[in-house]
């Protein structure tokens, strides 16, 4: 359901302001990324500093919040950048999305700059600015614990930043629910540096939708079937399950993407985790899979240690950084989590720090007495540290991986791993040539959520180890039909449970809101998203040679592994590229035309930045 | 001949295994192996292949030698291929 409500908060001024929006408007955005994508266009202005006052936080709900439709209550949240300096679309799922629903809201800007560290409450239709002495400094679950202890009522749910946002480390994130995160591209450090702690909220109006019962018998359904096999590798190993596949393949990332496979992988698998770790599994709001696999170390110099464990944190602090101890990476994960830090960032910085301790480019001196050798797994625990309290060689990290191999220079530049300035994730895209286009023109990076182009290289529909003309309308396609679930904010966990997303999705939206929709519509609001994206991005400064790889996978062929000898070739990289903007109807320098903005219904985004 | 399937995943948590080696006829096919799998760790049954059609349920799939996916299962193994038998698939 919608309320055609749109909560503007200026913590510079303390004042709040409703926007109204119409059917028009929200059949149009709909929700998830494309509401939080073109919320963010209207609302940062060009030239607007990531970390400065005129940047907003753009969240929006998704239709299924608070609903009975499985996996759908999820909020995205869109703002620029400070890793990218372009578009940062984030998602995150569970109770604080269906506590916006029931305050009231589809979608919340917070703009300015508090003159002191502040927690807002948003408690149905009244919003209170309170102070946050108190709770600066502390981390992410305690941070939401005594928000909860201070109002007094288990109902309420925040959105928190810990250390790391605080001290505007750029891919600081935001947490919620005791470790659901929006994660990537720093929305933490924009919380951070607007002083704001938290976002709490308390709904408590009910959420009705247009089709009660053919709504229950459609998500009946869909529960039943992501009780079957189409999920079991999320329910039973979680998502840590892909460790041996991608080591097989030789695509899992190791000691900084020197190597594609790891000799460590069955110590850090899905399964060994599962035996020897893995306490429970936890769901999010409304989700029948429950695929959070939380870990606990028992033992060890790391005893204590707890948090859920997910593939891409495992990797990014683990085969990435040559680290075989499960204990190690749980502790380090943990510490990300209650940072406020992401995990993929932070392991592929601290992977090239490594790389440079390697190469004599940094020394023992740099890292304040550390030897941070691969596998070193206490050292990592310790850079995590040092990141999120920007202590030592952490003030640098804590820039990123781009920023900083521009400062230490040295060669170092040419094994930092990043796309935009967003560091890579965990799917080596040399043996996934698709992939790797997918990363090169991704709007917020590369990224595996945003762009599911891995899956024709990896079923095989094409060869993965080589580039081909056809692989710009193959990235197109997986980057829509990626797209559909997170504007509908479904997690993509269950893909697998539709047999036509393109018809049963508009069904369940129907059902919800009372809104026709065709599959038509869909697919329009998918393009429609991703243009919103590229307009932002455009907006704010992208040229052409911001869609292009580190060169390690230009240059660095694997050298082991079931993609030995796999590189990305420039050339093959620009025919992909073009291919790509061909089938996405943008012009060969990847501009977007009038007409296909018109045609999407984005008339004034057309005026802005159509050619 | 002697063909050798490396589970992963769903597979290997039913068989207990890492990999397994089946004898089939020269000339057979995938879907040859999959019975084969299927008669030594019946578990497979249901959950991982579907007992009447002997297709694997998805998101499982064969994968040649880490190389090469086969379009369907009346693809012909050769002596000495490794089959994969794994999912690819991530999002959240």
């Amino acid at each position: 359901m919608y309320w055609g409500k749109i909560l503007h908060i200026d913590v510079s001024e303390r004042k709040t302001h409703v926007q109204y929006v119409d059917e028009e408007w929200l059949r149009k955005y709909v929700g998830g990324v494309c509401m939080a994508s073109r919320l963010a266009y209207d609302n940062i202005p060009v030239g607007a500093d990531p970390l400065g006052p005129e940047n907003a936080l753009c969240f929006a709900n998704s239709a299924f919040s608070g609903t009975i439709v499985p996996v759908g209550t999820k909020y995205a949240v869109a703002t620029k950048s400070p890793e990218t300096g372009f578009l940062g679309d984030c998602l995150s799922g569970s109770y604080f999305a269906a506590a916006m629903k029931r305050a009231g809201y589809d979608g919340i800007v917070v703009k300015g700059k508090a003159d002191r560290p502040i927690w807002i409450f948003i408690d149905d239709d009244a919003v209170y600015f309170n102070d946050a002495t108190d709770l600066w400094g502390m981390e992410t679950f305690p941070t939401e614990e005594a928000i909860r202890a201070k109002v007094g009522d288990e109902r309420v749910r925040a959105c928190t930043i810990g250390p790391a946002g605080e001290r505007l480390v750029r891919f600081a994130n935001l947490t919620n629910d005791r470790g659901r995160q929006a994660g990537r591209t720093g929305p933490g450090a924009v919380m951070g540096s607007k002083l704001i702690k938290a976002i709490a909220i308390r709904g408590t109006k009910p959420v009705k939708v247009a089709d009660p019962q053919n709504l229950l018998a459609m998500s009946q359904k869909l529960a039943e079937l992501a009780q079957t096999t189409k999920t079991e590798k999320y329910r039973i190993l979680g998502t840590p399950a892909n460790v041996l596949n991608m080591n097989r393949l030789g695509i899992l990332p190791t000691r900084n993407y020197q190597q594609g496979e790891f000799e460590g992988a069955e110590k850090i698998s899905g399964e060994y985790m599962h035996e020897h770790y893995t306490e429970k599994a936890v769901a999010c709001a409304g989700c029948p899979i429950a695929c959070e696999q939380v870990t606990h170390v028992k033992e060890g110099e790391f005893k204590g240690a707890r948090t859920s464990v997910d593939y891409e944190s495992l990797y990014a602090v683990g085969s990435n950084c040559g680290v075989d101890s499960m204990a190690a990476i749980v502790a380090a994960i943990e510490r990300c989590d209650l940072y406020g830090m992401d995990t993929l960032s932070t392991g592929v910085t601290i992977s090239w720090a490594m790389e440079c301790f390697q190469r004599g480019i940094l020394t023992k001196e740099d890292f304040d007495g550390l030897e941070p050798v691969w596998g070193n797994g206490k050292a990592v625990v310790e850079l995590v540290r040092k990141i999120a309290y920007r202590e030592g060689i952490g003030d640098l990290l804590a820039e990123g991986v781009k920023r900083a191999a521009a400062k230490v220079g040295k060669g170092s530049e040419h094994f930092a791993m990043h796309v935009k300035g967003l560091e890579c994730c965990g799917y080596d895209a040399r043996g996934m040539q698709t992939f790797a286009l997918g990363c090169a023109v991704g709007t917020r990076g590369p990224c595996h959520n945003r762009s599911l182009a891995y899956e024709p290289d990896a079923k095989g529909e094409v060869d993965r180890l080589k580039a081909g003309p056809e692989r710009g309308k193959l990235a197109k396609g997986t980057e829509d039909f990626a797209g559909v679930f997170d504007i509908m904010m479904f997690c993509k966990f269950i893909r697998g449970c539709f047999k036509d997303i393109w018809s049963e999705i508009p069904q369940l939206y129907t059902y919800t809101t009372g809104f026709a929709m065709t599959p038509d519509d869909l697919r329009q609001l998918a393009e429609r998203s991703w243009n919103i994206k590229k307009a932002f991005n455009i907006r704010h400064g992208w040229t052409m040679k911001d869609d292009w790889l580190p060169p390690r996978w230009l240059k660095d062929p694997l050298p082991s592994g079931g993609s030995k000898g796999a590189y990305v070739k420039e050339d093959d990289l620009r025919m992909m590229i073009q291919s790509y903007y061909e089938a996405r109807g943008w012009t060969p320098e990847g501009l977007i035309p009038k007409e296909k903005l018109i045609s999407l219904g984005l008339d004034d985004i057309a005026e802005d930045i159509g050619v | 001949m002697e063909i050798t399937v490396e589970f992963f995943g769903l597979p290997r948590r039913l068989s207990g295994v890492k990999e397994t080696t089946v004898e089939v006829k020269e000339g057979a096919t995938l879907r040859d192996v999959v019975k084969a799998l299927a008669a030594k760790f019946p578990s497979f049954l249901g959950d991982l292949i579907n007992p009447e059609t002997y297709e694997l349920e998805p998101p499982y799939f064969f994968n040649v030698n880490a190389r090469y996916v086969p379009r369907s299962l009346e693809y012909q193994p050769k002596e000495g291929e490794r089959l994969l038998l794994l999912f690819v698939e991530a999002g959240g």
